[in-house]
C-alpha cells in the first residue's frame, strides 16, 4: 500500500468512511449516524462525549469544531436520547487532520474542555482508500528514548549558571 | 460543641452525602532527595486554606489498624499502594475531600498509571542550583508523557538560590518543552494559594471505589 499525498482525500469522505465503520479512531466509539439538524458527528470514549471534526489542517476546522461543541452542550439531551451510553457530563472536541503544524500540540493545554487530536494517514489509492488514525502527538512509551534524553543545549542551560 | 465546630460538622456531613463529584487530583512530584517535607507543608497549607486534603504518599508507613492517619496539621494521609483496594472507607474519604494529593517520586512504578488520572502536576524543585540539572532530567522524562497536563513549579527554600532555580525551570520548560508552567513560588502558603486559585476540573470517575 502506498501513502496517498497529504490532503488528497476530502474531509467529507473521511467522515463517511468513519461513519460506515470502514475506519476507526483508536479508543473512540462513533455513533454511526450524524446527529441533529446540523449533522454533527458524535463519538465517545471512556469518560467524554466528543464532537468530531475532520479536515486537512486543524486550524481550518477548529472554529467549526468549537461551534459543534456549543451545539453538543446545548443538545446533550438529544444525544442522550439517541444513544444512552453517551450520557456523560463532559463534552469535548476531537480534531482529526492529516497535517499538524509544528508546536500545535502545545495548544492542548489552553483548551478548557477535553480535546483530542488525531492525525489521519491515507493509504492505498483514491478509489479504495484505507485510513489509519494515530494520536497526536504520538505517544511515547518506555524510558530512555531519544526524546526523553536531555540534549547538550539543555544540559548547558541547567548546569552552567 | 461550639457553633463553629457544629458548622464545620454540618459541612462535612453535607459534603459526604451530597458530593458525588470526585475531587481534583494533584500530583506533587519530588525532583530532589529532601522534598518530602515540602509536600507535607503544601498539604498543611491547603488545609489551612479551608480545603479538606487527602494525601497519598509512596513512602507512607501505616502504623496501626487505620488506613488513613489524621496529621496534626489537619490533613489526612494514606498509602499510595492502597489504590487497588475497594475500600468503603477510602471511597468515603475521597468523597468528603476537596483535593486528592499524590506525593510522588519520578521513579515509582505506579507513575505511568497515575499520570493520566491527574488534573495538575506540581514539580517540587530543589532549592540548590547544583541539583537543577538532575531535577530537569527527571522532569522531562515525566512531562513528555503528558504534555497536556497543567504544570506548576514550586522551589523549596526561600533564598535566592530557590528563586533562581524556579526562574530557570520556568524558562527551560518554556523554551525546550514548549510548556507554560504556573509559578507557585517558594513557600508552601504561596503554593497553596496558587492551587486554590485554579479552577480545576473534576475527574469523571472516582479514584477509589467502595464495596457497597
Amino acid at each position: 500500500m502506498e501513502l496517498l499525498k497529504a490532503g488528497s482525500l476530502s474531509p467529507i469522505l473521511v467522515l463517511d468512511l468513519l461513519l460506515r465503520g470502514e475506519a476507526a479512531i483508536p479508543g473512540v466509539h462513533l455513533i454511526g449516524e450524524r446527529v441533529g439538524s446540523r449533522g454533527v458527528v458524535v463519538g465517545f470514549d471512556a469518560d467524554t462525549v466528543y464532537t468530531i471534526r475532520v479536515g486537512a489542517t486543524p486550524s481550518e476546522v477548529l472554529l467549526a469544531a468549537l461551534q459543534d461543541l456549543a451545539w453538543l452542550k446545548e443538545e446533550e439531551s438529544l444525544v442522550r436520547a439517541i444513544f444512552p451510553q453517551t450520557a456523560r457530563p463532559l463534552t469535548g472536541v476531537i480534531l482529526a487532520a492529516d497535517l499538524f503544524p509544528s508546536g500545535f500540540s502545545s495548544l492542548l493545554q489552553v483548551f478548557s474542555f477535553p480535546c483530542r487530536f488525531f492525525r489521519w494517514i491515507a493509504l492505498g489509492d483514491l478509489a479504495c482508500p484505507a485510513l489509519v488514525f494515530e494520536p497526536y502527538p504520538p505517544p511515547i512509551s518506555g524510558s530512555g528514548t531519544a526524546v526523553e534524553r536531555t540534549t547538550e543545549e539543555e544540559e548547558r542551560f541547567f548546569s552552567s549558571w | 460543641m461550639s457553633s463553629e465546630n457544629g458548622g464545620k460538622g454540618v459541612q462535612l456531613i453535607g459534603s459526604y452525602f451530597l458530593s458525588v463529584i470526585p475531587p481534583p487530583r494533584i500530583g506533587l512530584l519530588r525532583l530532589g532527595p529532601s522534598l518530602h517535607r515540602a509536600g507535607m507543608a503544601i498539604a498543611a497549607s491547603l488545609e489551612r486554606e479551608g480545603k479538606r486534603i487527602l494525601l497519598f504518599s509512596s513512602d507512607y508507613q501505616r502504623d496501626g489498624a487505620e488506613v488513613i492517619a489524621v496529621r496534626p496539621e489537619g490533613f489526612r494521609e494514606g498509602p499510595l499502594a492502597e489504590w487497588k483496594t475497594c475500600s468503603e472507607q477510602l471511597s468515603r474519604e475521597e468523597r468528603a475531600s476537596d483535593l486528592l494529593l499524590f506525593l510522588l517520586h519520578p521513579d515509582i512504578p505506579s507513575l505511568p498509571r497515575l499520570l493520566p488520572l491527574l488534573n495538575l502536576l506540581v514539580l517540587l524543585l530543589p532549592g540548590e542550583r547544583g541539583e537543577a540539572i538532575g531535577a530537569y532530567r527527571s522532569a522531562k522524562r515525566v512531562l513528555i508523557q503528558r504534555r497536556d497536563l497543567p504544570v506548576g513549579l514550586f522551589a523549596a527554600g526561600e533564598g535566592e538560590a530557590a528563586v533562581a532555580v524556579l526562574d530557570r525551570f520556568r524558562l527551560g520548560l518554556c523554551v525546550f518543552l514548549r510548556l507554560r508552567p504556573l509559578n507557585f513560588g517558594t513557600t508552601a502558603p504561596t503554593c497553596a494559594k496558587g492551587i486554590v486559585g485554579l479552577k480545576l476540573d473534576s475527574p469523571a470517575e472516582p479514584y477509589f471505589h467502595g464495596t457497597a
